[in-house]
């Protein structure tokens, strides 16, 4: 069913009682032309451009829960592509560029809201390095600027720029062709979408084994049988060293916490988004009224889905910093999610040594931002048996050859 | 004795030996030294620093799904009583 105006009137009219489900809930079959594990947005981002763009037929997802229950939506949505080196901004500005149609390309309202990204400046080093970043950024074609104190007190009032703080806000970039997306709708009109062109879409599935013969991959284990395949690809964000494990892959990868918390919903108060390095704390609020606040990476490799309560103290008190006005603000829920942090922050898009097997991971903080062009180029990676151009860089040979994109720090809060 | 998180730094797998001859091994070798991580679902052996107490580095097995702790070592004990069992 198409979504519009006229469904909408529709179904409204049946109170809303007969809605098709958004994607159906096929058997497993026992072979497939092409394998994707992990339901998570990249996953079936790559899905639905292998349909969509490269006519591939005869596509399964697997997903070892249910579609929207990985970092996917889990995480606080901030998009934006002012990223420092050439290679991450053009990837991360492609997928800019595939949000901007995203909703009318799915028939799906992922609810993209451009409202602009502040990266904040407190120190004067800072300040050069977000210098050198908007000017690179400029370079590069991404809309970005350099905006002061004064100016960014006039755009957002409610923000502390006093001096008498510890860390004194002096300035930030700007992006404000960035923003932010409803995440679990990006997740579920991406399968919507792709169940559309025939994926197969397997919840309830985890993949327990890889078949491997002769340096091929020939085949799967999963929770629910065996699939014969001569092409998967991993994009299992937090497990991907599971998954590389089984074929005797090595990776760069770590996996950590990663908490978020939100406050009770009330009225509009912040229209854009505000991100910090310095004190460490990033904050939006959602179109439900909640401040959607985030911070950093609990230390230790972990695959529990929740952090220490240190790091969300941490978290408050640096958003106080900014925003004392929130300091009565109660909050509601608090999470945590497993991600892929790379040593060099960023994601890792590549072939492997085995034959037909693929890995589109390290993601790590922020991989949100970049769904529906991760997609979209493992798509084309997959397809073709070679990298999409954008992804040439990021193969996993960077790790032999020394050709690491450090966009650590270079990037602001890496969310 | 109870101590809090915030009293140790964490540091990462334990037990990493740094090659003999850095200059004499391949780009593969000293990548896989430096890069590739084990990152386990489930028992791991990861140093810790003692950063606001003594200062001392450590070895723990840890497990990376329900933290819990099944063994901790100095980094002499480690290198001698673990090392071989997982390398
Ligand atoms: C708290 C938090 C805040 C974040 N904030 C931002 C942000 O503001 N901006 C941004 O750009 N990014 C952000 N991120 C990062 C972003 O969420 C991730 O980089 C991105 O979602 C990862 O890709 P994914 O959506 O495909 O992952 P996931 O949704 O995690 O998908 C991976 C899927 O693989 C499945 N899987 C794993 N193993 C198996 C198996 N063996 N068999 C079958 N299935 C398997 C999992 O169940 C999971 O559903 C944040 C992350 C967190 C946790
Ligand atoms: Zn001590």
């Amino acid at each position: 069913m198409k979504y519009s105006i006229f469904s909408l009137l529709k179904q409204g009219l049946k109170d809303n009682k007969e809605w098709p489900e958004a994607w159906s809930s096929p058997i497993i079959k026992s072979r497939y032309d092409v394998v994707i594990i992990g339901g998570g947005g990249h996953g079936l981002a790559t899905a639905y451009y292998l349909a969509k763009e490269h006519g591939v037929k005869n596509i399964a997802v697997l997903e070892k829960g249910y579609i929207g229950g990985g970092n996917t939506a889990r995480n606080t949505t901030i998009v934006r592509s002012n990223y420092l080196w050439d290679e991450s901004a053009m990837l991360y500005q492609h997928s800019l560029d595939l949000w901007n149609g995203l909703s009318q390309d799915l028939n799906y309202n992922v609810m993209f809201s451009a409202r602009g990204v502040y990266n904040l400046g407190h120190t004067l080093q800072e300040m050069r390095d977000i210098e050198r970043r908007v000017n690179a950024n400029v370079i590069n074609g991404i809309t970005a600027e350099v905006v002061l104190a004064d100016e960014i007190k006039k755009r957002i009032p409610l923000i502390n720029i006093s001096k008498n703080v510890r860390y004194p806000i002096m300035g930030a970039s700007y992006q404000s062709t960035g923003g932010v997306a409803r995440h679990d709708a990006v997740a579920w009109g991406f399968a919507r979408a792709a169940a559309a062109l025939g994926v197969d879409i397997v919840e309830q599935c985890e993949v327990t084994a890889m078949d491997i013969d002769n340096s091929k991959i020939v085949g799967l284990n999963t929770t629910k049988g065996y699939v014969a395949t001569n092409q998967v690809g991993c994009v299992a964000a937090g497990h991907s060293s599971v998954l590389a494990e089984m074929a005797n892959v090595r990776l760069p990868i770590e996996s950590h916490p990663l908490q978020a918390f939100v406050s009770e919903p009330m009225k509009a108060v912040l229209d854009t988004v505000v991100m910090s390095n310095a004190v460490h704390g990033y904050i939006s609020q959602s179109d439900k009224g909640d401040l959607v606040i985030g911070a950093g990476i609990d230390s230790y490799n972990s695959y529990s889905q929740r952090g220490s309560p240190h790091v969300i103290e941490h978290t408050a008190a640096a958003i106080l910093e900014l925003f004392p006005a929130f300091s009565r603000a109660r909050m509601n829920r608090q999470w945590g999610g497993i991600v892929d942090t790379t040593p060099d922050a960023c994601p890792i898009i590549s072939k492997t040594n085995v034959e037909g097997l693929y890995f589109n991971c390290g993601w790590g903080t922020g991989g949100f931002k970049a769904t529906p062009g991760s997609g979209h180029v493992f798509a084309s990676t997959l397809a073709n048996d070679s990298p999409h151009p954008l992804a040439v860089p990021f193969a996993i040979e960077r790790f032999y050859n020394g050709h690491l994109i450090d966009e650590h720090g270079a990037a602001g809060v890496a969310h | 004795m109870h101590l809090e998180e915030e009293d140790f730094s964490y540091s990462g797998e334990a037990l990493i030996a740094r090659p003999n001859n850095p200059s004499s091994i391949s780009d593969d070798e000293w990548g896989d030294y430096l890069f590739m991580r084990k990152n386990p679902k489930g028992r791991h052996v990861e140093q810790w620093q003692h950063s606001s107490g003594c200062r001392k580095f450590f070895v723990i097995e840890r497990n990376t799904i329900d933290n819990t702790i099944y063994s901790s070592y100095t980094m002499i004990q480690a290198s001698k009583e673990i090392k071989h069992e997982t390398n």
